[in-house]
């Protein structure tokens, strides 16, 4: 939401069931794993937008649809006004060159076998781009660019440290021009130091290419240092949406506000003066989420009945800040802009 | 201050490879007192974990303790048998590790998890155990124990698996509970559950704990003073408040100034350029001069000596933040 008109990737009423089998030849259904369950929200061009919460909230199933790595089960994802799930074969190839990602772990996710040379200039093999002396030229560039010498372009992975290897991974997604570049816990794997790099080195790159960025991570602070918009995501559902300053001065929703209570920090002063909240209980299983509100189960402001039946809808509470609770019923606007998610369950 | 419940003097832990010498600890000391929690932290490759397993005398081969001392409530641990020893672990001395689900055998039910270290350490009867084990879980924090005692580990969440982990380490009562990285694994409101439980349980039960973490953030939410460590040695220790607040050491300011600050999103992150060193082939003089940006011809002259500055805040650098 709050993307305009302007919005690069438009999301609308996405959903993502896995189904689980169950039973000794797997043959039965034993229901489905919500993963993402009825999200709407949009990606303004230039914008990087951070997408928050716990493991099993859908976070980075919602990332892999927008690359078109997994098909949702239901809704719409639509790049530059078209749907993505109609595309042309000319239009895909186009598209795949348009989205990259950066993956979490910097290890697993380059070719041991080949040198990074070789990593950096696969995408443009598949895609035919820079042919020739210009390719070489290309990777060269890339990976100075990242800040690695272009004379490293004939080591293997191995003998990288992770946050060169994470170097390397930003180097491939950016070896195509790409529009839009999806992180995936870009820097969770890493040491304090080479975090701190990696960091700096998104923010110059999404600054130097205008790169439209989806960084999804569990932690907080690398989020508020990254992105210009927050979106907190809770099994399967958004419980908020704000503009990031906003988001850390005046957060709305208890589970966002519990979340930020949270976040370790170094400075033992915030970490005596600011408000604790410990929730109680367990993150509950996406195969059965709670009824209602996802969150009644552990809310720290759980208002009784309501909670528990009705299902909260994700509402502009202040101009461009949604949350999705019913402390804020009264105080809402009429929503403007995109349609508010509907409750999806109905139609699987 | 009195006689400390742990003290490790001067600890050097090695791990000889193919004719080379890995010093992955180089002379640490340190002192845990009782109801103190005490954090270690560093990036990976300080040593921090090898340290606390040299106290249990659990360091895996090739690697051996070859100089310094190791006193526990006055008794000296590497003097004693291996048979006192294994009385210890898991008794007056118990640790917990970074993965839970590594560190519980799958084959066993959360009961026999820990009614085994009863049964073992404090012969009681499986019936008895069973009924201090359902105790424990409730402790901990496990709604429902009495049902949880007959799952399995796998069919637990991650929290309640790292709760059951602290549960067995506390079944017998320790003086001293060491933990791995505990919380590493977890999400944060899981995690800030688990911080919140062992500060109470060190309120309750009097326990020390020596805390190893790489995430400073951790250090100042939990722990009373903290040791930083690089490369095998002690950069900087003291209160917490002294030592994240007012650092002395270069390595320590450039750890706190390279993570992202809440609320200060525009200040630029500072990274610590260049690797830390590789352990088999250490630098002379202070192990940080490579990377210091105050370093001076002298730092990579001699060892650096550690200084105490008064307050029990003490600095390993010739050149200290003022």
């Amino acid at each position: 939401m709050d993307g305009g008109p302007a919005a690069l990737i438009q999301v609308r009423d996405l959903v993502k069931h896995f189904p689980v089998r169950g039973g000794l030849l797997a043959r039965r259904s034993a229901g489905a794993v919500r993963a993402v369950d009825g999200i709407t929200f949009d990606i303004g061009r230039g914008e990087t937008v951070g997408l928050v919460g716990e493991s099993g909230c859908g976070k980075t199933t919602t990332g892999r649809m927008i690359m078109k790595l997994i098909p949702p089960t239901a809704g719409e994802i639509y790049f530059d006004g078209r749907p993505i799930a109609a595309l042309s074969p000319e239009q895909e190839k186009s598209y795949r060159r348009q989205v990259q990602m950066v993956f979490q772990d910097p290890f697993s996710s380059l070719n041991p076998r080949m040198t990074v040379g070789n990593i950096i200039a696969y995408p443009m093999r598949i895609q035919d781009a820079y042919t020739g002396p210009a390719r070489d030229q290309r990777v060269r560039e890339l990976l100075e660019l990242v800040g690695l010498s272009r004379y490293q372009a004939n080591w293997y992975p191995h003998e990288f440290s992770g946050g060169e290897r994470q170097r390397v991974g930003i180097a491939t997604a950016l070896a195509l021009d790409p529009t839009f570049v999806f992180c995936d816990e870009p820097v969770s794997s890493l040491d304090v130091s080479a975090q701190a790099q990696i960091l700096n080195l998104l923010k110059d790159i999404r600054k130097e290419f205008n790169l439209t960025i989806l960084i999804v991570t569990h932690n907080l602070s690398v989020v508020e240092y990254l992105s210009d918009r927050v979106i907190v995501m809770y099994l399967g559902k958004l419980v908020e949406i704000a503009a990031t300053a906003e988001l850390y001065r005046d957060t709305l929703h208890p589970y966002s506000k519990a979340l930020v209570s949270a976040i370790p920090t170094p400075d033992p002063d915030v970490e005596r003066e600011r408000a604790q909240i410990i929730l109680r209980g367990e993150i509950p299983s996406p195969l059965d989420p709670p009824s209602g509100c996802r969150f009644h189960t552990r809310c720290q402001s759980y208002l009784g009945d309501v909670c528990r039946e009705v299902e909260p809808e994700l509402r502009e509470i202040r101009p461009g800040h949604f949350a999705a609770c019913h402390l804020y019923a009264e105080a809402a606007t009429t929503p403007t802009g995109a349609e508010p998610p509907r409750a999806l369950d109905h139609m699987i | 201050m009195g006689a400390a419940l742990l003290e490790v003097e001067d600890l050097h832990t090695h791990f000889l490879l193919k004719g080379k010498v890995v010093r992955a600890v180089n002379g640490v000391s340190f002192s845990v007192q009782r109801g103190e929690i005490l954090g270690i932290a560093g990036e990976s490759g300080a040593g921090k974990s090898v340290a606390c397993l040299s106290i249990l005398r659990l360091v895996p081969n090739p690697g051996r303790i070859v100089r310094g001392r190791i006193l526990f409530a006055g008794e000296d641990l590497l003097a004693k048998s291996e048979r006192r020893m294994r009385e210890l672990r898991g008794q007056a001395v118990s640790m917990v590790f970074e993965d839970p689900l590594n560190s519980l055998d799958p084959a066993f039910t959360v009961g026999d998890l820990i009614g085994e270290t009863l049964v073992l350490h404090k012969a009681m009867t499986m019936r008895a155990a069973r009924g201090k084990a359902s105790e424990l879980l409730r402790l901990v924090g496990i709604p429902d124990p009495d049902r949880r005692l007959d799952n399995y580990p796998h069919e637990l969440s991650g929290g309640m698996q790292q709760r059951v982990m602290i549960a067995i380490a506390l079944s017998c009562d320790p003086a001293l509970l060491i933990a791995d990285n505990p919380t590493t694994a977890l999400d944060v409101t899981i995690q800030i559950q688990i911080l919140d439980l062992v500060k109470q349980l060190r309120d309750r039960l009097g326990m020390g704990v020596l805390w190893i973490t790489h995430d400073l953030g951790v250090v100042a939410k939990l722990c009373d003073r903290v040791v930083i460590m690089y490369a095998g040695e002690v950069m900087e220790h003291g209160d917490v408040y002294a030592v994240l607040k007012h650092p002395r050491h270069p390595y320590t300011r450039r750890l706190i100034d390279a993570l992202p600050k809440l609320g200060r999103p525009e200040q630029r992150l500072l990274p610590i350029d260049g690797r830390p060193p590789d352990p088999a082939n250490l630098p002379a003089g202070c192990p940080f001069a490579p990377r210091c940006y105050k370093a001076k011809p002298e730092c990579r002259d001699g060892s650096v000596p550690l200084v105490d500055t008064g307050g029990g805040h003490g600095v390993r650098c010739l050149y200290p933040e003022e």
